[in-house]
């Protein structure tokens, strides 16, 4: 026996009127919610390359930075080291100022007896090597140490005199707390455009609806007269 | 030509015109805006990240004049620190780093980490430099600035170089290739692109579906049908379109959300691809196991009760792994989730089965399969989309709360669409019978060769898939575009071109063709295992899952034994479970390995194992039979020595009564045949037919073998212990009869098997109508 697989579309204005609103609503809803993931997607894709851009380039120069500090005049006289590097590490490190650019901070200490001595800070806040225990940064190796936490990332290179003894640490670490807020302003600005844009497209959209409707009008009106 | 204007103006599209014309719209207006914010979006963070470089630049040559400040500027030169680097994705590249000494109007290469610069004698000078580097030497403050050197374009960190007496007595040069400098990883690639257009389809094909559902929904029912088939087609796919859709989305999350689990909750310390691999197996038992368990709860509560209570029970549970965020509750919890989300599919099986017994021309078994899987591909396609955009924006509590809800849309259209479907009732297959018809020769091969291999397949895209573009670093939602692909190819173009060529294929042929299609595309993943490769995978695939058409089960049941074939459903649907749970297992373990192409390959060949007994055996068994190449799409009468799950009765289906009595399946007197007695009492003592539903065999005592005249002629005479049967020592000497082919069997092209009603012993003969008692 052969039936009719397929159901016969209702007809009704108040079907019709339920039928435009669900789906109109639908479509704002998923072209939002679409719009959102792919702001979202692309903006952390972008986060994750920038921030591994900036660790390496961390890393980097604190490799370079410790390099150039002679653990030798920090055990020797630490006033002397302490004037020496005031004027040498901000050759070193540039930071750039930008808004839109992750800061550097860094410090260098002098260590002695299980406990650290500032020699040197370039900021008051943001620099964590007092607070972190000795026993973490210094290993037998003495590799840097790598601290990553609350849009930070932080070196900490132990700084050997001539005779292979860690005398001092030097500090260096990279903020980019600016990410959360940019990507915050991108996505809103973005979130705000498409909303516009999906309603003037739905709006347009309708048009062919609505013209045909005042077309009609129209040409009853014509000839009525 | 006003007035074709005027009349074109006045007549608003209408019908499938005016839907063609949203959906149109729909899918322009979304990719469109995707694409749109992509490049703004790119634009942004590409200023953030060049912006970023300049500054590593400046730096690197900062630093690196202050190193080399203290040393003579002469040829031979050594550079004292490092060379640093620079990331692009995840490769890692040193910069070129070069010393220029102040030599009259120019500048003298001095050093160069570029090897094949430092190898040449000659002399070098600064060429193409601009005036930039004429700042940084007199004004001896580093820039950024571009150079291009050997037709290639360089940006350069360019810093002087102040000797210990204070003067500036060269420059130094940090470069990378300025493509590197305004490159990234994560802009318009190809991958984002397929990704985005995928996003563009699947939302349009959810307007299109929810579009059908409001159409169904809100239309006029054909009240002259049976309930069951009164909202037609279109409410059976609605309803396989949003199951998918739901069920879809929770094993594709399992990989994302066990990779991001942290390493304290991952059970016994088990590297991130041994969880996934457990998660993946226990989530596939769920779904696709527990049969008899399945079948209890639908007796005990009917059809459509029962899928409610487990659409709220999945709700439940899903809303609890993801609220507490527990690796292991998690890990506890997947399975019931698969069994209670396989219930859902476990219902659409029943009400195929009972709507294509109703004897409707449109309704049949194939037909209404095929527009399930349709139905069940564009909703996975839309489910892993949903998951990838939703997982990945709002996390694993957001797709669990929509996953839910699409599971309590399915439970309103199966309420309002399926108003009556009892439980289909067939006996129940024990686990020897199974293994005794994967066994057989030619059919049990066959089982292997195209349903357990298929499974694998349905393992590959729901677990290998996610996980192999996971690996690569691909967004959840780029699965949609491979199953996309799969729909296009597998149900599309395979659906055109059996159109084109109808029964082009036989069944044996097609088996060939698909393993050959299926083993072609393993393979070459193995050997280059990428995401454009992939897609060449899933077309191959596609089409080799294509081609079956569903044609499974009649072929199955034309190779058995007639008696058997009230199994033949259950056989395959628990052969392709077990593909299922080998496929998870398999490319589960493959991850576990360092090298990928090894452990696919491996894998590759088990499986090319698998869909090659079947052909191969057809092909042994073709010398020995005259008529040499078989042509018939049906399969030869099985040979009773050589196949012992059709031929062997002495070996056959081994059951027992409540007490403990071995019955035997040919029992004719219906009393425990199929596990069942005489009181429609399962070997549990539970009722088999419902609450309200009395036993068939108390309708019809004769079970299918009705004789009012001779209503005990049939029971077994001791001296002639086959009574009127066919002796089962010669049951096969009758088949060879031409004339007789089923003997004195009822034959199945005879008036019963015309009879959708009477394929089952215990069913009525009185055709169903479908007002019966909702069930």
């Amino acid at each position: 026996m052969s039936v009719h697989t397929e159901q016969q579309a209702p007809s009704g204005s108040a079907y019709t009127s339920l039928k435009v609103f669900v789906l109109a609503l639908f479509a704002i809803v998923t072209a939002i919610v679409a719009v959102s993931f792919a702001a979202n997607h692309m903006r952390l894709g972008f986060e994750k390359e920038y921030i591994s851009q900036v660790n390496l380039k961390t890393e980097q120069l604190a490799a370079t930075c410790s390099l150039m500090i002679n653990g030798d005049e920090i055990a020797a006289d630490m006033t002397k080291a302490q004037t020496k590097y005031a004027s040498v590490l901000p050759a070193l490190i540039i930071d750039s100022g930008e808004e839109n650019q992750s800061r550097k901070i860094y410090g260098l200490y002098a260590y002695a007896n299980g406990s650290l001595t500032p020699l040197l800070q370039s900021s008051s806040t943001g620099l964590t090597a007092i607070d972190v225990p000795v026993s973490e940064w210094l290993t037998a190796a003495a590799d840097p140490y790598y601290l990553e936490k609350d849009s930070q990332m932080t070196v900490l290179t132990p700084i050997k005199d001539s005779q292979g003894k860690v005398v001092g640490l030097f500090e260096l670490s990279s903020t980019y707390a600016f990410l959360d807020q940019y990507g915050d302003t991108v996505e809103h600005r973005v979130l705000l455009s498409v909303l516009v844009s999906v309603t003037a497209g739905i709006v347009l959209f309708s048009l062919q609806y609505l013209i045909p409707a005042i077309v009609r009008f129209a040409r009853k009106k014509g000839e009525r007269y | 030509m006003s007035n074709i204007f005027l009349s074109s103006l006045s007549t608003p599209p209408r019908g499938n015109k005016s839907l063609a014309s949203q959906l149109g719209y729909c899918f322009t207006i979304i990719l469109v805006i995707l694409i749109v914010i992509s490049n703004m979006i790119t634009s942004a963070y590409t200023a953030v990240l060049e912006q970023d470089r300049a500054d590593g630049l400046q730096a690197a040559a900062e630093a690196s004049a202050v190193a080399v400040s203290h040393l003579p500027l002469q040829e031979g030169m050594t550079f004292p620190i490092p060379v640093s680097t620079y990331k692009i994705g995840n490769s890692e590249r040193e910069y070129i780093v070069n010393i220029y000494k102040k030599a009259g109007n120019s500048y003298l290469r001095v050093y160069s980490s570029n090897a094949a610069a430092d190898d040449t004698t000659e002399q070098v000078t600064l060429e193409g430099a601009s005036v930039e580097y004429q700042k940084a030497f007199e004004q001896q403050e580093a820039v950024v600035t571009s150079r291009t050197d050997s037709s290639v374009s360089y940006t350069a960190g360019v810093a002087p170089i102040i000797g210990e007496e204070g003067t500036v007595s060269g420059l130094i040069e940090i470069m990378m290739p300025s493509s590197d400098f305004y490159s990234t990883v994560n802009g318009l690639s190809l991958s984002w692109i397929f990704t985005m257009v995928s996003i563009a389809v699947a939302l349009t094909m959810v307007y299109f579906e929810t579009n059908r559902l409001l159409n169904t929904m809100l239309g006029q029912p054909d009240r002259q049908l049976p309930k069951i088939i009164r909202y037609g087609l279109s409410g059976c796919q609605s309803i396989a379109f949003f199951s998918a859709m739901a069920c879809t989305m929770p094993p594709l999350v399992i990989s994302s959300y066990l990779m991001a689990a942290p390493e304290s909750q991952l059970p016994w310390a088990l590297p991130a691809p041994v969880n996934i691999l457990l998660g993946g197996l226990l989530f596939a038992y769920g779904f696709f196991g527990f049969r008899s368990l399945r079948v209890f709860f639908v007796r005990r509560f009917t059809t459509r009760i029962s899928l409610i209570i487990f659409i709220f029970i999945a709700f439940m549970l899903l809303l609890i792994s993801s609220v507490f965020s527990n690796v292991m509750l998690y890990f506890l919890l997947l399975l019931p989730i698969g069994f209670c989300l396989g219930m859902v599919f476990y219902f659409q099986r029943e009400y195929r089965i009972y709507a294509s017994r109703l004897g409707y021309e449109d309704f049949s078994e194939r037909k209404i399969h095929i527009t399930q899987y349709t139905g069940y591909v564009l909703g996975a396609c839309v489910g892993a989309v949903m998951a990838g955009i939703i997982y990945e924006r709002f996390g694993i509590l957001a797709v669990s709360i929509i996953c839910g809800c699409i599971l309590f849309i399915v439970g309103i259209q199966a309420l309002l669409f399926v108003q009556h479907c009892p439980p289909s009732s067939t006996p129940p297959l024990h686990l020897p019978n199974f293994l005794y018809a994967l066994s057989s020769k030619k059919s049990g091969t066959f089982i292997w060769s195209a349903l357990t291999t298929a499974g694998i397949q349905l393992a590959f895209f729901f677990l290998f898939v996610p996980e192999f573009l996971q690996n690569l670093g691909m967004s959840l939602a780029t699965v949609s575009f491979y199953y996309i692909l799969f729909f296009v190819v597998g149900i599309a173009v395979m659906r055109l071109f059996f159109m084109i060529f109808p029964e082009k294929l036989n069944m044996q042929s097609r088996i060939l063709i698909s393993a050959v299609l299926q083993i072609s595309g393993l393979l070459l993943l193995a050997f280059i295992p990428t995401a454009k490769v992939l897609v060449v995978s899933v077309v191959l695939s596609g089409a080799a899952l294509g081609l079956h058409e569903f044609r499974f089960l009649d072929y199955y049941r034309e190779m058995i034994r007639e008696d058997k074939q009230v199994f033949a459903r259950d056989i395959l649907e628990r052969a392709f479970a077990l593909g299922v749970s080998i496929g998870a297992a398999g490319f589960g373990a493959v991850f576990l390995f360092d090298k990928l192409s090894v452990s696919l390959l491996i894998f590759a060949l088990f499986l090319g194992i698998l869909l090659f007994a079947y052909p191969l055996t057809v092909l042994l068994y073709t010398p020995s039979n005259p008529g040499g190449h078989m042509t018939d799409n049906r399969p030869e009468r099985p040979d009773k020595t050589n196949d012992p799950y059709q031929s062997s009765h002495s070996t056959d289906m081994h059951m027992q009564d409540p007490y403990g009595h071995d019955i035997h399946p040919q029992d004719p007197y219906g009393t425990g045949t199929y596990g069942e007695n005489l009181y429609g009492q399962d070997t549990y003592g539970h009722n088999m037919y419902g609450k309200d539903q009395k036993s068939p065999y108390e309708q019809e005592p004769y079970g299918q073998y009705p004789n009012p005249q001779e209503p005990y002629g049939q029971y077994p005479n001791p001296q002639e212990p086959y009574g009127q049967y066919p002796n089962l020592q010669e049951s096969y000497g009758q088949y060879a009869n031409p004339q007789e082919p089923y003997g004195q069997y009822p034959n199945p092209k005879g008036p019963y098997a015309e009879n959708p009603y009477t394929r089952y012993p215990y069913e009525s003969g009185k055709p169903d109508d479908g007002e019966g008692e909702d069930q």
